[in-house]
């Protein structure tokens, strides 16, 4: 029994230490994990439920910094609004200098707890972002009881699967054989 | 000196798979919720308290401990996913806990407590000593046991093979020590029997008279372990006895490393077409290896004729075990603890690390042996003799010391047992990226404990966050954690109140700050929760 007891400290002490304490399965993620920098992206977010059983009722995505001229994808029944903010790193976009863009989605509607929902927008990948690297997209989920925060991003030495709400992931690739739009 | 030191060092094989393997929670049942939650205050008493899992589960025990310190066992019954503890007819008003243990379908028992109160929340929880002390007395029970266990089938079982794959180096004081260790091995499996069905059931020595605590023990996997265990040691003592000498300590060792496969998170973590193998080879390495030991100690000890050629070939015939220990110890490292950080993060991780700083020196012991000790003995050096026994004896040593971290590792008691009347509170300050907390628990001590927590930004400005959890969890003792979220008080500082510590001891502390709505901090560490003071036993109202 000891090796129970043993091994239960020693696998605790870590998951804890990790972060890992629940056994939530389901996360939000993003349906393309890859991206080529200097591409325009389109993220697909997979909502597979809602929080605790009770429906979603808003989807905030935070576009991080790096992810420029972002166009949400309108969803019927669902209200669209965008926050917009100064940019601090304002870039050139055909040769005009954009300093302000969005850095906030906000779906609102309703997904039952039992149906699943896909959110989409597009954006372009700009050179300033670090290529094999992984960019995290937060998003907040809202609910009547709450809200399920996927804002979670692994320290140095943890994967995603250390966390309880990981933060949508994407992984970005380095410009190969010139293929740029 | 080296017979002297044998008979204890033969430990370290078995322990080594054992500490090796962490990690592996995530495949246990893990509590989803309850009803009433925790923490909760209802009106009236329930007729029970369910507990809701992600898995079927059977119940091992379910002991209430009401605000008067009484404690009643409950017949628990699982319903699906769930455990429905009764509550006794004496709940009372106050503070009530449930300390509750299952069984998953893994065979592994995981144990909590759940508390909360009926009418309003007592002051003080009296905490039956039997609960602080029942648990950790069987397990202290089963590490002695499991350190004999592990020296019978080292001495007995690898020394059995020792001597059959050497013959030339056997001694009628090797070959009596080998069989003294397997006749020891039923009797220590018997121990580890008994304490791990009380580890099983939760209960005092005297539930052995009854059938429970048995039943459980043969339902679970350790109950394999030890019968292949004490069939090793019975066929060895057969080659020992001199009947079919190569092939019967053959089998004996495939048996007791097959043993070791058999139960264990190591030998069940995922991917375990790797684990089960890698347990098993590293174990049967591992008792060669110790079980080798005294052989070869005897050996030059009486500076039998053959013994400069005894040395040399146990030298070659075990660098193919020694390297299977190290790779496949290496293997279940990285399985287990996924990260090398969690060397340096955990307790376990760096009594991991002195361990197999131990069996390095012990791998240098053995190439000194070889390169230079064995020569030296077949060219009749002098002192050629003296050296290799001071380097096998040493060596000894070494497995001693390995085994007494793997024993200590087990039973690590909590780091210091603060007087708690010097300590009336427990407080810790933890410290992130963007956020530092102090966090200071009244008293600190087992029972209700007030949280109250102060959020600064890593400059050690007041931060003024939009939520702050508090997660509170004592693995060692099989408490799941306890979670609060917190409260933002007028002076800035967030609260919680009501928090049920059942038992002292080093809890994990993890406080998760959202910055803003998209940012979250997550700080970890370690706060103690002293002894509840004697008199406080079973004193409150």
């Amino acid at each position: 029994m000891n090796i129970f007891k043993t091994v239960k400290f020693a696998a605790a002490s870590v998951a804890l230490a990790i972060g890992a304490a629940s056994g939530a399965q389901a996360h939000v993620t993003l349906e393309t994990r890859e991206a080529v920098v200097n591409t325009t992206y389109k993220a697909v977010l997979r909502v597979p439920h809602g929080c605790s059983g009770e429906a979603t009722l808003r989807l905030r995505v935070r576009i991080p910094e790096g992810i420029v001229n972002v166009k949400p994808m309108p969803k019927a029944g669902w209200t669209l609004e965008t926050v917009r903010a100064p940019l601090a790193n304002p870039f050139m976009d055909h040769g005009r200098e954009v300093t302000e863009g969005v850095v906030e989605i906000v779906w609102t509607g309703e997904l039952l707890d039992e149906h699943y929902d896909e959110f989409v927008f597009r954006g372009r990948l700009t050179e300033a972002l670090p290529v094999n690297e992984t960019l995290y997209i937060p998003v907040v989920q809202e609910c009547a009881n709450g809200a399920e925060r996927w804002i979670e991003v692994p320290a140095a030495g943890q994967t995603t699967r250390d966390l309880r709400y990981p933060a949508p992931g994407l992984k970005i690739l380095p410009a190969s054989g010139g293929h740029r739009h | 000196m080296t017979r002297r030191a044998s008979p204890l060092l033969l430990a370290l094989a078995a322990l080594l798979p054992t500490l090796l393997s962490a990690g592996a929670a995530f495949a246990h049942a893990q509590l989803r919720g309850a009803e009433p939650r925790a923490g909760a205050v209802v009106a009236q008493a329930p007729e029970a308290a369910r507990l809701v899992f992600n898995e079927p589960v059977a119940p091992l025990q379910a002991r209430w401990i009401t605000s008067n310190g009484e404690t009643h066992d409950v017949a628990a019954r699982s319903e699906g996913d769930a455990l429905v503890a009764p509550l006794p007819d004496a709940a009372g008003r106050g503070t009530i806990v449930l300390s509750w243990r299952v069984v998953s379908q893994d065979g592994h028992p995981v144990g909590g407590t759940l508390a909360f109160s009926i009418g309003a929340p007592s002051e003080n929880v009296a905490l039956s000593a039997a609960l602080v002390h029942e648990p950790g007395g069987a397990a202290r029970a089963a590490a002695v046991a499991k350190f004999l266990l592990v020296c019978a089938l080292a001495f007995g079982v690898g020394g059995a093979f020792a001597l059959a794959a050497s013959p030339g180096a056997a001694t009628n004081r090797a070959r009596r020590l080998a069989i003294a260790a397997c006749a020891g091995a039923a009797p220590a499996a018997l121990a580890l029997g008994a304490a791990t069905a009380l580890d099983l059931a939760g209960a005092p020595p005297g539930e052995l008279l009854r059938a429970r605590p048995w039943l459980l023990l043969v339902e679970s996997p350790v109950f394999g372990t030890l019968f292949a265990g004490v069939l090793a040691a019975a066929l060895a003592g057969l080659s020992l006895a001199g009947r079919e000498t190569r092939l019967a300590s053959a089998g004996a060792l495939a048996l007791a490393a097959f043993s070791f496969a058999l139960s264990g998170h190591a030998a069940t973590a995922e991917p375990r077409w790797l684990t089960a193998p890698a347990i098993a080879l590293h174990a049967g390495a591992a008792l060669f290896w110790i079980g080798a030991l005294p052989v070869l100690g005897a050996a030059i000890a009486l500076r039998a004729g053959e013994a400069p050629a005894a040395l040399a070939r146990f030298s070659m015939i075990a660098t193919a075990p020694v390297a299977a220990l190290f790779l496949t110890g290496a293997a279940l490292a990285i399985v287990q603890l996924g990260d090398a950080a969690a060397i340096f993060a955990t307790t376990y991780g760096m009594l991991l690390a002195a361990k197999i700083a131990c069996a390095v020196a012990m791998l240098g012991l053995a190439g000194l042996n070889r390169w230079r000790l064995a020569p030296a003995l077949a060219a009749r050096a002098p002192g050629a003799a003296r050296a290799a026994s001071r380097s096998v004896a040493a060596e000894i040593a070494l497995a001693l010391a390995v085994v007494a971290l793997a024993s200590g590792f087990r039973l690590a008691p909590p780091p210091r047992a603060l007087d708690p009347a010097a300590q009336p509170e427990a407080y810790i300050h933890l410290h992130g990226q963007r956020a530092m907390a102090d966090i200071v628990l009244t008293p600190g001590r087992p029972g209700a404990n007030a949280l109250a927590a102060t959020i600064l930004d890593d400059a050690f400005a007041p931060l003024d966050p939009v939520e702050v959890a508090v997660l509170l969890a004592l693995p060692e003792r099989g408490i799941e954690a306890i979670e609060a979220r917190l409260a933002r008080g007028e002076d800035g500082a967030w609260r919680a109140d009501g928090m049920v510590l059942p038992l002292p001891g080093a809890w994990s502390v993890r406080a998760e700050i959202l910055i803003d709505d998209f940012t979250r901090e997550i700080l970890i560490g370690e706060i103690l929760i002293g002894e509840v003071g004697a008199e406080e036993v079973g004193a409150s109202p």
